[in-house]
């Protein structure tokens, strides 16, 4: 029987974001997204929202960068897990979007090939990933 | 198994951690302490992030768009799958998506692995990137 940690290693797919029970539309049909966890402790988040962003010229303008970072997660940094509490927590080291830093501790659950994170805090609101295999 | 008997993409595969980035023979400025992670997957999906050294502050409960430009400015941020060409020495990034907008599909990167560093240069570029093996 592997520990929790142990599963958690490797890279998963994002499903989608559920607010109880409904799929949570702000990151329109079908957002792309991966989270991998390391042997070593170490982690990285993407969630990309489906929308196109345009760009008129060489560099975004401030407006474009704001539509652009909307919704979209983009975070790396190290975590640590506890069993008893069923957490996992993600140590940010970087993070896209403005004044986000510190930690985020979200609830684990196993599900087959799923993984279910919960934002701590929360009720209803889940991240839905896949192992990717 | 001993390092030259195994093939380039097993030795991509795990998290490198960012080291910096050269060119024309100068640094790249992404402030003085840059953070980053590339990480190649088993199963052939990749993802980095490298976030310059500066100060993403957001001042009230919303980012403002200026926020959003100094905190998107310079900030590598996408994943997707790769593939290796031993033969060319090169892995290509197929992005899946891309943080910075208007920017997407394939990145060729040609590789040399030295020791427990990796070396990362795009083609008809005096740019290298270097990573370090996360262990």
């Amino acid at each position: 029987m592997s520990s929790d940690r142990e599963r958690l290693i490797g890279s998963w797919r994002h499903i989608g974001t559920r607010i109880d029970g409904k799929a949570d539309g702000a990151r329109g049909r079908s957002p792309k997204g991966i989270i991998m966890y390391d042997v070593y402790g170490h982690m990285a988040c993407h969630v990309s929202p489906d929308r196109e962003i345009a760009k008129a010229g060489k560099e975004p303008t401030p407006d474009e960068a704001k539509a652009a970072l909307a919704d979209h997660i983009a975070y790396f940094g190290t975590y640590s897990v506890d069993e008893k509490a069923r957490t996992v927590t993600h140590h940010k080291q970087g993070s896209i979007q403005p004044g986000d830093k510190g930690d985020v501790v979200r609830g684990y659950e196993f599900a087959g090939d799923r993984l279910i994170l919960r934002p701590a805090g929360t009720t209803g609101h889940e991240i839905i990933w896949e192992r990717i295999k | 198994m001993s390092e030259p008997s195994r093939s380039a993409r097993e030795r991509l595969i795990g998290a490198w951690r960012y080291v910096g980035t050269r060119i024309n023979g100068g640094n790249w400025d992404r402030g003085k302490n840059p953070k980053g992670m590339i990480y190649y997957g088993p199963h052939g999906e990749m993802s980095v992030q490298i976030a310059p050294d500066v100060e993403r502050k957001r001042a009230g409960a919303v980012m403002t768009p200026e926020e959003a430009f100094v905190a998107l400015r310079d900030y590598i941020a996408y994943f997707g799958t790769y593939t290796v060409d031993e033969g060319a020495g090169t892995v290509t990034h197929h992005r899946d998506d891309n943080l910075q907008p208007g920017e997407g599909g394939d990145l060729v990167r040609r590789y040399e692995l030295i020791g427990d560093r990796l070396v990362l240069r795009p083609p008809n570029s005096t740019m290298e990137v270097t990573w370090e093996r996360i262990k």
